[in-house]
C-alpha cells in the first residue's frame, strides 16, 4: 500500500513537472521587435543643448546583434530591436547657453530591454585620463614546437595629457578572470559600487619623481622583459620586450631578472609575498587597472583586513584587495569572447565596454586609438571610458607604437 | 547503468528464447516479413491491439555489420560510418497475456562528422546545440529496449470486448566525439504508453492510448589539449549562431512528451482496414551548466500523424496499402537571463522568453504492395510508393528562412526462390529503385555574421542536400534454411546494398553495404 502511494506520488510529481514545462512552452509568445524611445538625461549641472551628431550604439553581445544610429537632440527612437540584454553607448557633444562645449558620453551596461517603451541614458561630461593603457598584449603566441608561449605579455601606460606625469607609486592590478561558467563574483552588498576587487596588485617604485613621462611618452611593463624572439624563448613571438621600462620579476631562475626596473609586489591572497614562478594574466583576457592612492589616504590591503574580501560565490577562494573606484586612473577589461559580457567584472563606471581577441596564442594585441597630436607631436589617445570603442583589436603588438620611450629607459641610459 | 542495460537486454533475449521453446515454429525471411506486415495493430502506438493481430509466437536474433560511405549526406552526418548491431525480438502468446520484446545494441563508428559538438543525434529535433567545423570521428553505442504486454479481449461480462496493453521503451546512448572540442554525451529516454481497445463486434474495434516520454541528455564538452582554446558555435537555428571560444561547457537537455493515439479498425469480408492517429507534444529544455543552470532555450514540438493501413486478404494474393500523413510544428524558444548576484542566491533568472524560430514539416506517403502468397510466406511481391515532404523553416527576428519540398517515388519487388523441398531452403532476392525529384528550395539568411560557417557550410549545405535530385537503388539477397527438420529453426544470411547517386556537381554518391546473419524461430 505504502509503495503504491509512493509510486502514485512520483507519477503525480512527474506529470505536474511535465505540465508546467508544457504550459510555459505553449504559452510562449512570438518574438516582436521593440520600439525604444531613448531619452538622454544630462548629469551636467548647467542646462545643455545636445549637438547634431549624436551617436547611439546598442550591442547585444550574447546574440551578436549591433545597432547604431546617428541623431540630433536629446531623444532618439530605435525600432525593430530584438529583445535581449544590451550595452548602450551614446556619445556626442553638448552646448551650454554660454556656448561652452562638452564632450558627452553615456552608457548603460547589461540592460535587459524586453518591451517597447522609454529608456533613459545618463549623459556625463567625458574626462580624458592623464595616464592610460595605450597597448596591451595578453593572448600569447604560438611557438614553432609545442602549442603555447605566454611569457611575452606586456602592458603599456602612456601619458595622455600635455603635462609631465610621474609613474612613481602608480599601482597596477588585475581582477579575477571570468570563469568558464561565466559566474559573476559576489561582493559584500554594503560595498555598493564603491570598489573593484583585485586579485593581484603591483606598484611602480620610485620616490615621487624618479619615473616621469613627458607628453607623448609611454612606459612598458612586461611579464618578462626579454627578447622573446630569441630561439630559447619563441622565435614566433611578435615582440622584443628587452627595452621595457618595467617587469614583473618573480625571481624565477629560468626567466632571470632583466635590466628593466622591477615592479614592487603589493598583494596576492592577503599577502605581499610573491608566490608562484610567474606573473601570468589570463591569455583569454581579464580586467586590468592602474590606480593611484590620493595624498593623505592610506591603502594597505595586506595589513588592513577591511580591504580584503573573498568572493561570496567562492568562499574558499583567495582574498581579493578592495580598490576604491575613486582611485582608478584607467581600466580595461578583456574577455574571452563577446558572449562573456554577461559576466563582465569591471563596472561600467570605469570601463563601459571590453576588448576581446576571440582566441588565444594569436600573437595579437590591442592598441588604443589615436585621437590627435598636441604640441611637439605628442600623441593624444581616445579615452571615452569604453574599451570597445577606444581600442583597435587584433593588431600585431608593438612597444611604443605611437609614443616614445622615456629618457630614463635603461636601454637609452646604458647606451649613453 | 551499463549493467542495467545488459540485464535488460538479457531479459529480452530470454523472452525470445522462451518463445522458441513454446512456439517452435520456423519462419523464412519472407514469412517473418509477412507476419509482421499483417500485424496492423502492432504498427500503431497502442500495445493493447496485440490481441487483434496474429498471435503466432516468433523470435529472431540477428547480427549485422554495415559500412556506409560517400559524400551525399547531410552536413552533420559522417562521410563514413561502420556499425555493428546485435538485435533480438520475440513475441509470446502466454494465453492470458501477450508479450513482445525487442532489444538492440549498436556500436557505431562515424568518421568525418561535422557541425556537432554536443548531442548524439543532431537531427532529433533539437536545434540548440554546440557545433564546430572540425571533421571528427564519433564513437557511439546505442542500447534500445522495447516491450509490449497486452491482455486478451475480455470474453464476457461488463467489460466484454475490452483489452488492455502497455508499451515501454528504454533507450540509452553513449556517444563521444574524438576531436577537440570533444564531447562525452549520454542520452536516456523512457516511454510509457498505456492503451486499451474495445471490440464492438468481430468487425469493429476502437482503441485509445496515451503517450508519455521523458528524456535527458547530459553533454560534457572538454579539450584534451587544454592549452589550445577551440572555436565553436552555439546554434540558434537556420545558421544563426554565437561564436564561443574555449573548451566547451556542460549542457543539459531534458524534456517530456505527452500525447495520445486513437485507432479504429473495421473488417469487411477480406478487407481489414485500420485508421489511426497520434498527437503528441514534446517540450525539451536546453540548460547550460547544470551546476548553475541557465535556461537558454527550449523547443515545443507538436506532432500529428495519421495513417490508413489496409490489407485485402486472399488465398492467392494479398494487397497491402498504407497512406501516411504527418504534420510537425516545432517552435524554438529562446530565453533572456539575468544573473541574480545576491549573497543569498546566485543563479540565472529567466526574465523573458519568446518563440524565435519555427520549423514546419509536412509529409504524405502512399504505398501499395501486391503479394503472391505461398503458405505462410510469399512467393513474390511488388511494391510501389510515392512520398511528398515539405519543409518550411523560419528564424523570426532577424528574419531568415529555408524551405524546400521533394517528391520521392519508389518501385521494387522481391522474389522468394525455393531451392529445394527439404529444410525450407530459400533465396530471397529483392530490388528496389527510387527517384527523388526536388520541387523547390531556397535559403535566405538575414542575421548577423553571414560569413560564419554555420551559415555558409552548415545551413547552406543542408539546403544543398535537400534540393538535390537523386536516384536510389537497393538490392539484397538472403539465403535461409531450416537447421533441421525437427528443429524448424531458420538460419539466414543476407547481403544488402543501398546506393544513392546525386545529380549535379555538389554531391557524389552514398552507399551502404550491410551483411546480416541471424536465426528466426
Amino acid at each position: 500500500m505504502k509503495a503504491n502511494i509512493y509510486i502514485a506520488s512520483a507519477l503525480c510529481a512527474m506529470a505536474l513537472t511535465a505540465c508546467e514545462q508544457m504550459n510555459e512552452a505553449v504559452d510562449a509568445p512570438e518574438v516582436q521587435g521593440l520600439t525604444l524611445d531613448i531619452d538622454l538625461k544630462s548629469m551636467i549641472e548647467e542646462p545643455i543643448t545636445y549637438g547634431k551628431e549624436m551617436t547611439i550604439k546598442m550591442d547585444n553581445y550574447t546574440e551578436g546583434l549591433h545597432y547604431e544610429k546617428t541623431f540630433s537632440g536629446g531623444t532618439v527612437t530605435m525600432e525593430g530591436i530584438v529583445p535581449g540584454v544590451y550595452t548602450i553607448n551614446v556619445a556626442g557633444r553638448g552646448y551650454t547657453a554660454d556656448g561652452d562645449e562638452f564632450i558627452l558620453a553615456g552608457s548603460s551596461v547589461g540592460s535587459p530591454l524586453l518591451a517597447s517603451g522609454p529608456v533613459t541614458v545618463n549623459m556625463k561630461g567625458a574626462v580624458k585620463g592623464k595616464l592610460v593603457f595605450s597597448e596591451i598584449y595578453y593572448c600569447g603566441s604560438k611557438p614553432p614546437a609545442g602549442f603555447a608561449y605566454f611569457r611575452d605579455q606586456f602592458y603599456e601606460i602612456a601619458n595622455n595629457s600635455d603635462e609631465v606625469q610621474y609613474l612613481d607609486g602608480l599601482y597596477f592590478a588585475n581582477l579575477e578572470t571570468i570563469d568558464f561558467n561565466k559566474t559573476k563574483p559576489v561582493w559584500p552588498s554594503e560595498d555598493g559600487d564603491k570598489y573593484i576587487y583585485a586579485e593581484r596588485v603591483w606598484r611602480i617604485p620610485g620616490t615621487g619623481k624618479d619615473y616621469p613621462l613627458r607628453p607623448g611618452e609611454s612606459a612598458v611593463i612586461s611579464q618578462f622583459a626579454a627578447n622573446h624572439k630569441l630561439d630559447i624563448y619563441n622565435p614566433n613571438s611578435p615582440v622584443d620586450c628587452s627595452a621595457s621600462e618595467f617587469e614583473f620579476n618573480m625571481n624565477n631562475v629560468n626567466f632571470p631578472d632583466q635590466p628593466a626596473v622591477d615592479m614592487l609586489h603589493v598583494f596576492y591572497n592577503g599577502n605581499s609575498t610573491m608566490t608562484g614562478m610567474q606573473y601570468l594574466t589570463s591569455v583569454f583576457g581579464t580586467a586590468y587597472c592602474i590606480f593611484r592612492v590620493p595624498e593623505g589616504d592610506t591603502w594597505d590591503p595586506v595589513n588592513n583586513k577591511d580591504l580584503q574580501v573573498r568572493n561570496g560565490a567562492n568562499p574558499s577562494g583567495y582574498f581579493q584587495a578592495k580598490i576604491p573606484v575613486s582611485y582608478i586612473v584607467d581600466a580595461v577589461e578583456g574577455i574571452r569572447n563577446e558572449t562573456y559580457v554577461d559576466a563582465k567584472n569591471m563596472p561600467a563606471v570605469v570601463d563601459a565596454g571590453f576588448v576581446t581577441m576571440g582566441g588565444t596564442y594569436l600573437g595579437k594585441g590591442i592598441t588604443r586609438k589615436v585621437e590627435g597630436r598636441g604640441a611637439g607631436g605628442a600623441v593624444f589617445y581616445q579615452d571615452t571610458n569604453n574599451s570597445t570603442d577606444d581600442f583597435e583589436v587584433g593588431v600585431v603588438p608593438v612597444l611604443h607604437r605611437t609614443s616614445t620611450m622615456p629618457s630614463w629607459n635603461h636601454s637609452l641610459t646604458s647606451s649613453n | 547503468m551499463r549493467n542495467d542495460i545488459l540485464k535488460a537486454g538479457a531479459l529480452a533475449m530470454l523472452c525470445a528464447g522462451v518463445s522458441t521453446q513454446v512456439a517452435a515454429q520456423g519462419f523464412t525471411g519472407a514469412a517473418l516479413e509477412m507476419l509482421k506486415e499483417q500485424k496492423l495493430w502492432f504498427h500503431t502506438t497502442n500495445a493493447a491491439g496485440a490481441a487483434l493481430d496474429d498471435t503466432t509466437n516468433y523470435s529472431t536474433l540477428t547480427i549485422a555489420h554495415s559500412q556506409l560511405k560517400g559524400n551525399f549526406h547531410r552536413p552533420q552526418q559522417g562521410n563514413r560510418q561502420k556499425s555493428t548491431t546485435i538485435g533480438t525480438e520475440g513475441f509470446l502468446n502466454l494465453g492470458n497475456a501477450y508479450v513482445w520484446g525487442e532489444f538492440n545494441f549498436e556500436q557505431r563508428n562515424v568518421t568525418d562528422a561535422q557541425f556537432n559538438a554536443s548531442i548524439t543525434d543532431p537531427y532529433r529535433g533539437m536545434p540548440f546545440i554546440m557545433a564546430d567545423d572540425h571533421k571528427s570521428e564519433w564513437r557511439n553505442q546505442y542500447y534500445d529496449m522495447k516491450f509490449r504486454v497486452a491482455t486478451p479481449l475480455v470474453k464476457q461480462g461488463l467489460f466484454e470486448g475490452l483489452g488492455l496493453g502497455l508499451e515501454g521503451v528504454y533507450k540509452a546512448t553513449l556517444a563521444a566525439k574524438q576531436l577537440d572540442p570533444r564531447v562525452d554525451t549520454r542520452y536516456f529516454q523512457l516511454d510509457i504508453n498505456p492503451g486499451l481497445v474495445y471490440q464492438f463486434d468481430k468487425n469493429s474495434t476502437v482503441g485509445l492510448n496515451l503517450l508519455y516520454s521523458t528524456m535527458k541528455e547530459d553533454s560534457r564538452m572538454s579539450n584534451v589539449n587544454a592549452t589550445v582554446a577551440q572555436t565553436y558555435y552555439l546554434l540558434y537555428g537556420l545558421g544563426v549562431a554565437a561564436q564561443q571560444i574555449g573548451d566547451g561547457e556542460r549542457l543539459d537537455y531534458h524534456g517530456y512528451k505527452l500525447g495520445y493515439g486513437i485507432q479504429w479498425e473495421e473488417r469487411w469480408g477480406n478487407l481489414q482496414l485500420l485508421i489511426s492517429g497520434d498527437q503528441s507534444r514534446r517540450v525539451e529544455n536546453f540548460d547550460r551548466d547544470p551546476e548553475t543552470p541557465k535556461k537558454d532555450a527550449s523547443v515545443n514540438d507538436n506532432l500529428i500523424t495519421s495513417k490508413i493501413e489496409g490489407i485485402i486478404h486472399g488465398d492467392t494474393f494479398n494487397h497491402h496499402f498504407t497512406i501516411d500523413q504527418s504534420s510537425r510544428d516545432l517552435k524554438g524558444i529562446q530565453y533572456v537571463n539575468k544573473f541574480d548576484n545576491t549573497e543569498s542566491f546566485q543563479g540565472w533568472q529567466d526574465i523573458y522568453h519568446a518563440v524565435r524560430s519555427t520549423y514546419k514539416t509536412r509529409t504524405v506517403a502512399v504505398d501499395y504492395s501486391l503479394i503472391r502468397n505461398r503458405g505462410n510466406e510469399y512467393a513474390w511481391r511488388v511494391d510501389a510508393g510515392v512520398a511528398y515532404a515539405k519543409q518550411d523553416d523560419k528564424y523570426l527576428l532577424p528574419a531568415s528562412a529555408m524551405k524546400y519540398d521533394n517528391l520521392y517515388m519508389t518501385l521494387g519487388g522481391s522474389y522468394n526462390f525455393e531451392l529445394g523441398k527439404t529444410l525450407r531452403r530459400r533465396l530471397l532476392i529483392s530490388a528496389k529503385g527510387g527517384y527523388n525529384a526536388n520541387l523547390s528550395g531556397s535559403y535566405t539568411y538575414g542575421g548577423v555574421n553571414p560569413d560564419y560557417p554555420t551559415v555558409t557550410a552548415l545551413t547552406q549545405g543542408e539546403l544543398n542536400y535537400f534540393t538535390t535530385d537523386y536516384c536510389r537503388g537497393n538490392i539484397s539477397a538472403e539465403y535461409s534454411q531450416q537447421y533441421s527438420q525437427s528443429q524448424k529453426m531458420n538460419f539466414f544470411a543476407r547481403a544488402a546494398l543501398d546506393y544513392a547517386n546525386a545529380s549535379g556537381d555538389l554531391f557524389g554518391h552514398r552507399r551502404d553495404l550491410t551483411f546480416t546473419v541471424g536465426v528466426n524461430f
